[in-house]
């Protein structure tokens, strides 16, 4: 890949120099030598000359590299989607885990952390030096940089894995946080589980590794401008289209990696060297991060549109100034939506409307980004455009941009946001836009440019277009079930979550999607080997660059359409200010009906705001609960109609208000009630804030499941809580016949319920009763004056394992846990208790014993109407260190857990 | 550099009844937004939903139909 000029010939050293380098260092000339002594042994075996070019110029050997490296982080990444959905469909259908609890939890960590940075930033990288190196004829210098920034970001992925213990092998240490981290979650001394170190110095390592990428994009760019302009020319089209849009991205890159370097740090503070730590400000200097990665990466298919759709529509863009319009409101507003992840914190109402208005205006840059390339094709005729890979990708990276887009607004509206925010819903909105429109984009750009990098046409069409079917098909399904999970009210990030029939075919047929998905890119990856060792030769020499990747494209062409290469001369008839009115006047209607709906959501947005950051006005009769969440469970105090202290209950009367007062440690909390008749429950509780909800308790009386909707930690699926919702104060304790008509409000968490002289409690590997948390509501009819109540329970040995919290780990031995129980004679050290639920004095013991493990247990009692909650109705303290491997270098695993509890609903 | 793939002197004839690629994204489009529309449609009418729910799906209607329709009634790229 020699730089050329659009003449073709070979474009000379010009202009600036750099000091700084104008004498190379007595190390980089050692670095030089080795890498041409590495490179020439190397190159004697054609696996290795042909798929990393290695006779190749070094501009193009080190792009191949990034490619190459891409797209195996985007494997991997893969794979561990397919891995957690894999035990995710396991779980649903009773069959055997192939994976750990914390090796789940990291598969989704590194799932995000490799495709985001590892695949879809890499590539971005390499993508927008190849192109400016190739469009713009520049000569790339300072080698050496280009390095250092890949081996960083690379060096910063294998960080991110943490440490693993070869001998006896163990990964469960790999970080499990999620690919975000939300403080203090992870960090040493403020939370239960803990990371190594190598996960912090993986966030700088990337940062560094980005952050250098930019300025050395910088110190090329500018030479080509000062090669090519005399002064500045912004507006004049002397600068292209996509320049603008690598301008942007190089802008937005120490916006994006500044914060998360602060936040890093204020981690690493807090951790070992004693620093105070304010989690809400770390969150919200985090997002400042987490949100404008996401506009950063997004910009990759934006620039890939604005660049292959005039390219193949052999016309200029629409409008060049709206183009540029568009680029500069991205790079204005990205860095400014961060708080749009934390609606449903304390922030003030203020902040959160602010920010909901500027994550409306966002959507205009994308509006006339979509306008303008679709009006670039208007007049375009059938028989001059040709579909190729280039073009169906292109085509899919446009409808999946509008496909995720549109589900923004959704989730970008506050009083919506209680209803989507940590479902999968989310997660399909977040998908559509990656899989369907970032992805999409990119592999448009790599059908485009591969043979341009490798000097070589593409080796079959038909791999190319059965890589665009399953994309499709597979995104598109992927994409759905992760809305139709959402809906449901199915929780993000759960490996562990209720059992339904509808719950299970989505999950199947996620499954399905993610399968197709994985699949299709190994047809690119075969295309990608058989082109780069059996590709037709292919040369831009005396090509302009759209003439290259047209010619390029070509060889994944549908033979029916292709059409000739070549430039074709284009006269303009229509007028910029004809041309340019259409698109005042679409972003004119656009800016009108955002301040409308803006309007519209003002009042709720207040509300909702305002209502978790004070105390609002409380009806009589409120009941006021205190809940202090503590990583896996809630301790809560009540007073009011129902005056006692309770684990991982609220307890009210039916119709009852309910006035909750939030704090947390250990992780954020989230207090999610997914009902499906009334107004859902959803508040984020960010330790070191006070959060507050004030609901109505549905009016029949029932349990209702109360999961945290907010990942914190490796015993995330076990943390649910009930709402035990009593008959009013001097009634009859009823059924649960008004419940089970009302399908418990809708709410998919709600325990199932079984009749206690007929359940059969079995206890599975992770610590619930039939795959239940709270386990099943036991259901018992007796005379007003009492009468008898059994019902029979097991823990199976077989159930003792490492996803069980009920034995420690401290030996990397798989039968250890097993061990300890036999050896102190079948008997764990907790108590299984029947107890009855009073509202004024909490829980009064009525039996317990032993908890004893491999031989079925009757629990049996003269109860009175009531209800009671049955099992080891408090937490166990578990540790995961085996062989004393845990620790603040490795990372430590701690929790207090509940799992092995219900309700027993006597009427 | 390697031998160039000479391009047909005369382009294949295409069939007819073919697209134009300005009909083709448009379809999609149509598609894309039906999808995302369709997806948001569990939340309009639902006891769970606000005011704020219609609004917003109000919204991205009235946007998507002044799309199509500026975009229909604009001059082409000639």
């Amino acid at each position: 890949m020699e730089p050329t000029s659009r003449s073709g010939s070979v474009a000379s050293e010009e202009g600036v120099s750099f000091p700084l380098f104008d004498r190379p260092p007595a190390l980089i000339h050692f670095l030089d030598n080795a890498e041409e002594a590495i490179r020439r042994r190397l190159a004697r075996l054609r696996l290795f000359e042909r798929v990393f070019l290695l006779e190749r110029d070094w501009m193009t050997r080190i792009t191949m590299l990034m490619v190459i490296l891409a797209l195996f982080w985007g494997a991997v990444g893969g794979f561990d989607a397919f891995g957690f959905q894999t035990q995710a469909v396991a779980y649903a259908t009773d069959a055997p885990l192939h994976l750990s609890t914390m090796e789940i939890y990291s598969s989704i960590t590194l799932h995000g952390i490799r495709e985001f940075f590892g695949f879809v930033q890499q590539l971005e990288m390499a993508v927008l030096g190849l192109l400016v190196v190739n469009a713009l004829g520049v000569v790339p210098r300072h080698k050496w940089a280009l390095y250092a920034a890949v081996g960083l970001v690379n060096a910063s992925i294998l960080l991110f894995e943490g440490p693993v213990y070869l001998l006896p092998f163990n990964d469960n240490y790999f970080p499990a946080v999620g690919w975000y981290f939300l403080s203090p979650l992870g960090v040493a001394g403020h939370s239960s589980y803990i990371v190594s170190p190598l996960w912090f110095l993986g966030w700088l390592a990337l940062a560094a590794g980005v952050l250098l990428w930019a300025g050395w994009m910088v110190s090329i760019i500018r030479r080509w401008y000062r090669s090519r302009f005399v002064g500045p020319r912004f507006l004049s089209g002397g600068i292209p289209v996509f320049l603008w849009f690598v301008l942007g991205t190089l802008v937005l890159v120490p916006l994006t990696y500044v914060p998360v370097v602060v936040a890093a740090i204020w981690d690493m503070g807090a951790a070992y060297a004693g620093w105070s730590l304010s989690p809400l400000a770390n969150q919200v200097i985090f997002w400042m991060f987490g949100h404008s990665i996401v506009y950063l990466l997004f910009l990759l298919p934006i620039l890939a549109l604005y660049l292959l759709v005039p390219i193949l529509a052999r016309r200029p863009l629409y409008s060049y100034r709206y183009a540029v319009i568009a680029a500069l409101l991205f790079v204005a507003l990205t860095p400014l939506l961060g708080i749009h992840h934390l609606y449903l914190t304390t922030l003030p109402g203020a902040a959160t409307w602010l920010t909901m208005a500027l994550s409306f205006a966002i959507v205009v840059p994308s509006a006339i980004t979509f306008f303008s390339l679709w009006m670039t094709l208007k007049g375009v005729p059938a028989a001059r455009w040709e579909w190729n890979a280039v073009a169906l990708f292109t085509l899919l990276s446009f409808a999946g941009a509008i496909f995720g887009g549109l589900t923004g607004p959704v989730v970008a509206t506050v009083p919506w946001d209680v209803d989507t925010h940590n479902s999968l819903f989310v997660l399909a909105h977040f998908h559509a836009i990656t899989i369907l429109s970032i992805a999409a984009g990119g592999f448009a750009l790599l059908y485009a440019l591969f043979p341009i990098l490798t000097g070589r046409r593409w080796f079959s069409r038909r791999l190319a277009h059965a890589h665009f079917a399953a994309t499709l098909a597979g995104g598109v399904l992927l994409v759905l079930m992760m809305d139709e999970l959402g809906n449901l009210g199915l929780l993000r990030r759960a490996v562990i979550f209720p059992i339904t029939p509808q719950v299970t075919l989505d999950q199947l047929l996620l499954f399905i999607g993610i399968t197709v998905v994985l699949v299709g890119q190994l047809f690119f990856v075969a295309n990608g080997a058989l082109t780069v060792f059996r590709g037709a030769l292919f040369s831009s020499q005396g090509l302009s660059f759209d003439e290259a990747v047209r010619s390029a494209a070509q060889s994944t062409a549908l033979r029916s359409s292709e059409v000739p290469p070549a430039d074709q001369p284009f006269h303009r008839r229509v007028p910029r200010a004809r041309r340019e009115r259409a698109e005042r006047v679409w972003a004119g209607v656009l800016v009108i009906l955002l301040s409308g709906v803006l309007v519209v959501a003002t009042p709720g947005t207040l509300t909702v705001a305002n209502g978790i950051a004070g105390d609002p006005a409380f009806p009589s009769g409120t009941e006021f609960v205190t809940a202090y969440g503590q990583q896996y469970f809630w301790t809560v105090n009540e007073s009011g109609a129902v005056s006692a202290s309770f684990d991982n209950l609220i307890v009210a009367y039916a119709g009852q208000w309910i006035s909750l007062n939030l704090t947390a440690s250990g992780a954020t909390q989230s207090v999610y009630i997914p009902f499906r008749s009334q107004p859902m429950v959803n508040v984020q509780v960010v330790p070191g804030t006070i959060a507050h909800a004030l609901f109505q308790a549905p009016s029949a009386p029932g349990v209702y499941g109360v999961p945290d909707g907010e990942y914190d930690g490796p015993w995330f699926g076990q943390d649910v809580a009930a709402l035990v919702v009593l008959p009013p104060a001097g009634s009859s304790f009823s059924s649960l016949a008004a419940f089970q008509a009302a399908q418990g409000s809708g709410d998919l968490y709600d325990p199932p319920i079984q009749s206690a002289a007929s359940a059969d409690l079995v206890a599975n590997g992770e610590g619930l009763f039939n795959y239940s948390v709270p386990a099943p509501t036991l259901t018992a009819t007796v005379p007003t004056t009492g009468g008898p109540v059994a019902f029979m329970w097991v823990v199976p040995l077989s159930s003792i394992g490492i996803d069980n919290y009920l034995v420690n780990v401290t030996s990397t031995n798989p039968n250890q846990q097993i061990d300890y129980v036999i050896a102190h004679n079948y008997t764990l050290p907790y108590q299984f208790g029947l107890y009855h639920l009073d509202p004024q004095a909490g829980l009064v013991p009525v039996a317990t014993q032993p908890v004893r493990v491999n031989q079925p247990m009757t629990e049996s009692a003269t109860l009175r109407p009531g209800a009671y909650v049955y099992g080891i109705a408090t937490p166990v303290a578990y540790s995961y260190n085996p062989n004393g491997e845990s620790g603040l270098s490795t990372g430590e695993q701690t929790g207090l857990v509940m799992g092995l509890w219900g309700i027993l609903w006597v009427s | 550099m390697g031998e160039l793939i000479p391009t047909p002197a005369h382009p294949p004839r295409r069939s007819r009844g073919h697209l134009s690629p300005f009909t083709i994204f448009g379809l999609a489009a149509i598609l894309a937004a039906a999808g995302a529309l369709f997806e948001m449609s569990y939340y309009d009418g639902s006891p769970i939903g606000s005011s704020a729910v219609f609004g917003t799906t109000l919204g991205i209607l009235l946007a998507l139909i002044a799309f199509f329709v500026i975009g229909l009634r604009a001059p082409p790229n000639e």
